[in-house]
């Protein structure tokens, strides 16, 4: 399968976050920091409600970017993300992207975004992907 | 913000705590694995999923400590994986992180500070991956 820059990448929709989730993330994850855990921590550090992690929502940017980039033919090389909105539990998000370009190496250079039901974008980022050999 | 900040220009001040925090973890296992794919609903990987190495921030957590930061206060705004070799069921990863950059910057409400933390990750002598993660520190009062 090739790709062009400029492509976009297919989405991938995952269930809205539930409080349960991110216990859940937290004991996989090892990070219990309260601000996902308790709502009377976060309201302390003056949020609404508890927040979801960032690296949960990087790990579905990940999903997404492996479902448009299976395994079985790519690698990647690189992956960064940026958590640009505080996301919530009962939020959904929408995951996507785009070809950016063709580095000097001849790896694909991958714009990376998350989506929330608003349409808000909660975070962002890139990835760099090769060719299996 | 119980950090210590050295000279500062324009209203961003600076200094880089030294050192280096060295965490050796337990083997991965398989049950990890599937523990943190089920959590993260992970579909379409079948080897170690992307974001694993985040169970490895051990000395990330250890070095907010030794800063004394408030955890109300911290924000995780930024991470980046480099993957050099692949991460394999079995390995022992030994985790070595410093602090590569910290920011101090004056904003209407109060302070914001930024901390990088840089981590290298390797198992059995090999370098497998590089990590960056990024903090906002913010000053009680400065709004999320």
């Amino acid at each position: 399968m090739s790709f062009q820059v400029g492509q976009e990448l297919k989405t991938l929709m995952k269930p809205a976050f539930t409080r349960n989730a991110l216990k859940a993330y937290a004991e996989a994850s090892g990070d219990k920091n309260l601000i996902h855990l308790d709502e009377e921590f976060a309201r302390q550090a003056g949020f609404p409600s508890v927040i979801v992690h960032g690296m949960l929502s990087m790990a579905l940017i990940a999903d997404q970017l492996l479902y448009n980039f299976p395994e079985s033919e790519y690698e990647i090389a690189r992956l960064k993300s940026r958590f640009r909105k505080v996301t919530f539990p009962g939020d959904e998000l929408l995951c996507g992207g785009s070809v950016k370009k063709i580095l000097e190496n001849g790896n694909l250079l991958v714009g990376l975004w998350a989506k929330n039901q608003k349409g808000e974008t909660t975070a962002d980022g890139e990835a760099e992907v090769r060719l299996r050999n | 913000m119980g950090m210590e900040t050295s000279a500062e220009n324009n209203g961003a001040s600076r200094s880089i705590p030294s050192g280096v925090i060295e965490v050796e973890e337990k083997p991965i296992s398989r049950q990890d694995l599937e523990a943190f794919a089920s959590a993260t609903l992970t579909q379409n990987s079948h080897s170690i999923p992307l974001t694993f190495p985040t169970t490895f921030r051990r000395p990330e957590f250890q070095w907010l400590d030794r800063l004394k930061v408030d955890m109300h206060q911290l924000l995780h705004t930024d991470q980046e994986y480099e993957y050099l070799t692949p991460l394999e069921v079995g390995d022992v990863p030994v985790i070595r992180t410093r602090i590569s950059d910290f920011k101090e910057r004056k904003v209407r409400q109060g302070r914001l500070a930024i901390v990088v933390l840089e981590s290298e990750v390797s198992c059995q002598g090999v370098l497998k991956l590089r990590c960056l993660t990024t903090f906002v520190l913010r000053e009680s009062g400065v709004a999320p």
